[in-house]
């Protein structure tokens, strides 16, 4: 039932500009800490730039490990953004509006850590020109524009710019209201960012059509994204990589992963911020019912990608899906991959009281993610370690420290990055909000009320 | 809805609707009895269709080609039509109410269809030597029984929700026409309903769990259609994204066939206040959806097997895209992705009721032609010689097969006898849930908002 509670616009204001305009001890706390592990990671970055990849657990004949593994994973991760907000707002789900902001800032976060990775993993960052530049210009040899490692930085950054821009728009009637409210440079600065808004009808229409327009061409960009990444795996010929399926697959992959993740960020987000009259259970209640839907679709296709690579029975394809299913180490990182991402989250979501408690949405969120990072592990290492039919060396990957500290980096710079933010802009939309009371109403039926929405089209 | 005009909206009442409703139930007209004579000459003309087939018997798998793709046309879209109602009533959209009924009354279809699946099965050859998603089991448990077990299924799910759903309205008819044959029948079918706490309650949570189970069984059933009429008779054919296709399709044709029903109702039935704008706008928007991930499938499976150039992947793409079959593609291509995308990208198309039924209409074309070329071109694939087993490469490429006398009274004879019973069927169940309308006008009230007047609809839980 939504929108049972009603705030006054003041009210709104108040509760949302708090952190903007104060700043709590736990804030500078927490953004000191996860500054040092970001130094960590980056220092360790440093070292294996100066040491050599040596460092890392990379070994013949598997030269993807962690780095690539948590660069799907981020990616993943920022398909949240999207979900929750052009589709939820193409679709006028009102459920959408206090977490929007936060989704979308997360993707522009989770795509800086993502394309950071592939930079991290190339050991000699530079070299990464050589995918965009010729990479001799005295023979004329070129980038192969046909292979999708080139589509990828591409779409990506695509991606990242049209985020940014999606996020920039729907901050814009914020960005005005703390102008008003704030003095000296930073009402300079607001007062720039803000576009001179004062939010006369014809303004309200044009944001308005950006948001809608902005939302339509983004899908193509979100889908486009990861099934770009999925085929930098699958038009190889290696085995368990080869398969029709993995574009949707990663896809609806990363929406499950992606939606957890937001899932994670609002109960957090209400608890660090004191949001607990805009995030309700109703809203989590929503998004894990959306979970169950995901991840049922994520598991048919599995269950296909699983059906058919067996169903050539050729004896690689074989070979690698018993070394995940059956083989220690990797049988026990399958067997906790299905239950975090599958078997334990989604029967708890059928249960409401679950679905409507803050603590198990939390925890199962996390499993969630735990286990899709596990399971974008196990599509690369053992597919790497069996991929030719006589490989002469079975030496398996372990990631080092190194690759340990540079991951727990990267977790810590998308959070840092998020409280960063915040300091600067409500992580919730107040327009949004605002126009979220506006369309409240309620309905007698028999002898109760139900809170009713005016549906505007 | 916010009102275009300034004029309030006036929301019929219950009892209006009810009597409405009716009145257009128990009207039989000249007009309708003779389309169903034209449906039933159709439909026996199938079976005429059927019967040439049958007389030449099972060797040749070939002919059996067009039949086999009637049988999955049918499948993907009459009989994914109770997933319309069973996904949108879990999503509690409100505009839903006055198209369920119809939808439901399609899963009536799947009587003939799981008949249909009789000879199909048996034109298949037996498993042993070659590639199936059945493994090593026995050849009669495998495909043919767990086809039959899975596909009833499905058909008594949907039977089920059909008459779960229709019961309230049946006891309405029960108590307004009860000397017809009509009324008796539907005395027998409304087991003693009358309309208590309990009742409704069992109704509701049966809706929802059976609609569950439909959700999560039509899938398997698409799966099977796909991997043991089509990639089990394809040498090379290694496609793990086909049956997530043929859902994603299923679903486009379900969509396309009921804004179709729905235009024609409200032609010829007289439904208009029941099918309107807000119905039409609201089923274009997936119709957009899958037509976009008709496209996004179809280019997921073909990148692949591009970049791969495996013999067996080279001579399939040979075989079904560029050279036997490139035509029906590009038909299917331009009624399934173009056109949608270019007609239904624009809010006053998608907002009609004319753009939604003709790209409805044309989306239903192009998914019997893709169906034929998904089917027909396997069927067309010769048997390896006896004793050896079956190869992983095409060894030859069939040329496109082009349907016979038999074949087209087949397609046009099947298609007749689904519409068949659906129009039967509109005549013992309503075609527009009573009850289902009338508890959605409880939760509307107008009121005025700005300017104007708008519709203010509850979310009940």
């Amino acid at each position: 039932m939504y929108y049972r509670r009603t705030l006054t616009e003041a009210q709104i204001n108040q509760q949302l500009l708090g952190t903007v305009l104060t700043t709590p001890l736990w804030w500078i706390v927490l953004v000191s800490l996860l500054g040092i592990v970001v130094a960590g990671a980056v220092g360790a970055v440093g070292w294996m730039i100066n040491q050599g990849l040596g460092v890392t657990g990379l070994r013949q004949p598997v030269f993807w490990g962690f780095f690539i593994t948590n660069f799907i994973f981020w990616v993943g991760i920022s398909h949240a953004g999207v979900m929750i907000s052009a589709i939820l707002r193409l679709s006028q789900a009102e459920w959408r509006r206090p977490m929007v902001r936060a989704a979308e800032t997360m993707t522009v976060f989770a795509l800086m850590a993502s394309l950071a990775m592939p930079l991290v993993h190339a050991g000699r960052p530079w070299r990464i020109f050589y995918w965009v530049f010729p990479y001799d210009w005295a023979r004329g040899i070129w980038p192969d524009v046909r292979s999708p490692l080139v589509w990828d930085p591409i779409a990506i950054t695509t991606y990242l710019t049209s985020s940014m821009l999606f996020v920039y728009t729907a901050l814009i009637p914020d960005l005005a209201i703390i102008r008003d409210r704030s003095t000296g440079w930073r009402r300079s600065v607001y007062g720039v960012l803000s576009l001179g808004w004062h939010g006369n009808p014809r303004q309200w229409k044009i944001q308005g059509f950006a948001g809608i327009l902005l939302s339509a061409l983004i899908l193509p960009v979100f889908v486009s994204v990861h099934s770009i990444v999925s085929w930098d795996f699958s038009v190889s010929l290696v085995p368990s990589w080869h398969v029709t399926i993995f574009a949707p697959y990663f896809v609806i992959g990363a929406v499950h992963s992606g939606v957890s993740a937001v899932v994670t960020l609002m109960i957090i987000m209400r608890k660090l911020y004191k949001l607990e009259n805009f995030i309700w259970e109703e809203h989590i209640d929503a998004l894990a019912r959306l979970l169950m839907v995901v991840a049922l679709a994520w598991m048919f296709l599995f269950w296909l990608d699983l059906v058919f690579a067996l169903w050539l029975r050729e004896e690689q394809e074989i070979t690698v899906w018993m070394l995940r299913m059956f083989e220690p180490p990797w049988s026990w990182l399958f067997f906790l991959f299905f239950m975090f991402s599958f078997v334990i989250p989604v029967p708890l979501w059928m249960f409401r009281r679950v679905r409507r408690s803050f603590t198990w949405m939390l925890w199962t969120s996390l499993l969630v993610n735990f286990g899709m990072f596990l399971e974008r592990f196990l599509i690369i290492v053992p597919a790497l370690m069996r991929k030719g039919p006589q490989t002469f060396t079975y030496a398996t990957y372990r990631p080092s420290p190194v690759e340990f500290t540079i991951i727990f980096g990267t977790i810590a710079l998308v959070c840092f990055l998020l409280l960063i933010f915040s300091k600067f802009f409500p992580l919730i939309p107040l327009w949004e909000e605002k126009e979220g009371q506006l369309l409240i109403d309620h309905v007698k039926v028999g002898n109760v009320y139900v809170p009713a929405l005016v549906k505007e089209h | 809805m916010a009102h275009e005009e300034h004029a309030i909206p006036q929301v019929p009442t219950h009892q209006e609707v009810a009597s409405d409703i009716m009145a257009r139930f128990q009207n039989v007209n000249q007009r309708y009895w003779s389309w169903v004579s034209l449906l039933a000459l159709l439909f026996v003309g199938g079976i005429v269709g059927f019967v040439m087939r049958l007389s030449d018997g099972f060797d040749d798998r070939s002919n059996w080609g067009y039949y086999t793709a009637t049988l999955s046309f049918l499948a993907s879209t009459f009989l994914a039509m109770p997933i319309i109602s069973a996904g949108l009533r879990l999503a509690k959209a409100n505009w839903r109410r006055p198209l369920t009924r119809l939808t439901e009354n399609m899963a009536i279809t799947g009587v003939l269809i799981w008949f249909m699946l009789i000879p199909a099965l048996i034109a298949l050859p037996p498993t042993e030597g070659r590639l199936s998603v059945w493994f090593d089991f026995p050849h009669w448990m495998a495909f043919r029984g767990g086809n039959l077990m899975v596909w009833g299924t499905v058909v008594l799910i949907g039977l089920f929700l059909l008459w779960l759903l229709a019961v309230p309205d049946l006891a309405a008819v029960r108590d307004h026409m009860p000397a017809s044959p009509r009324g008796k029948l539907a005395r027998v079918l409304s087991v003693g309903w009358t309309g208590n706490t309990r009742q409704w309650r069992v109704l509701h949570s049966g809706a929802l769990l059976f609609g569950a189970f439909y959700l999560l069984l039509y899938p398997t059933l698409q799966t099977l259609l796909q991997a043991d009429f089509q990639a089990g008779l394809l040498p090379g054919m290694k496609d793990a994204i086909a049956p997530a296709t043929a859902l994603i399709n299923a679903l486009q044709g379900a969509v396309g066939l009921t804004l179709v029903v729905m235009y024609v109702m409200r032609r010829f039935g007289g439904y208009e206040r029941y099918f309107g704008i807000d119905q039409f706008w609201a089923l274009s928007k997936p119709l957009l959806a899958f037509s976009l991930l008709w496209f996004y499938f179809w280019w997921g499976s073909f990148i692949t097997f591009w970049y791969g150039r495996q013999p067996g992947e080279s001579e399939l793409i040979r075989f079904m895209v560029l050279d036997s079959y490139r035509y029906p593609l590009m038909v299917s291509f331009m009624l399934n992705f173009i056109g949608p995308l270019v007609a239904l990208v624009w809010n006053p198309v998608r907002r009609s009721i004319w753009g939604p039924t003709i790209v409805g209409a044309g989306v239903l074309v192009g998914a019997l032609v893709n169906h034929i070329r998904w089917y027909v071109a396997p069927f067309s694939v010769p048997d390896p010689p006896a004793g050896e087993a079956w190869p992983h490469v095409l060894p030859e490429i069939p040329a496109g097969q082009l349907p016979g006398a038999a074949d087209a009274l087949i397609v046009v004879g099947g298609i007749a006898g689904a519409v068949l019973l659906f129009m039967l069927i509109n005549k013992i169940i309503p075609v527009v849930s009573m009850w289902e309308v009338g508890e959605g006008l409880r939760l509307v009230k107008v009121r005025r908002f700005l300017a104007r007047y708008a519709m203010v609809i509850a979310k009940s839980h």
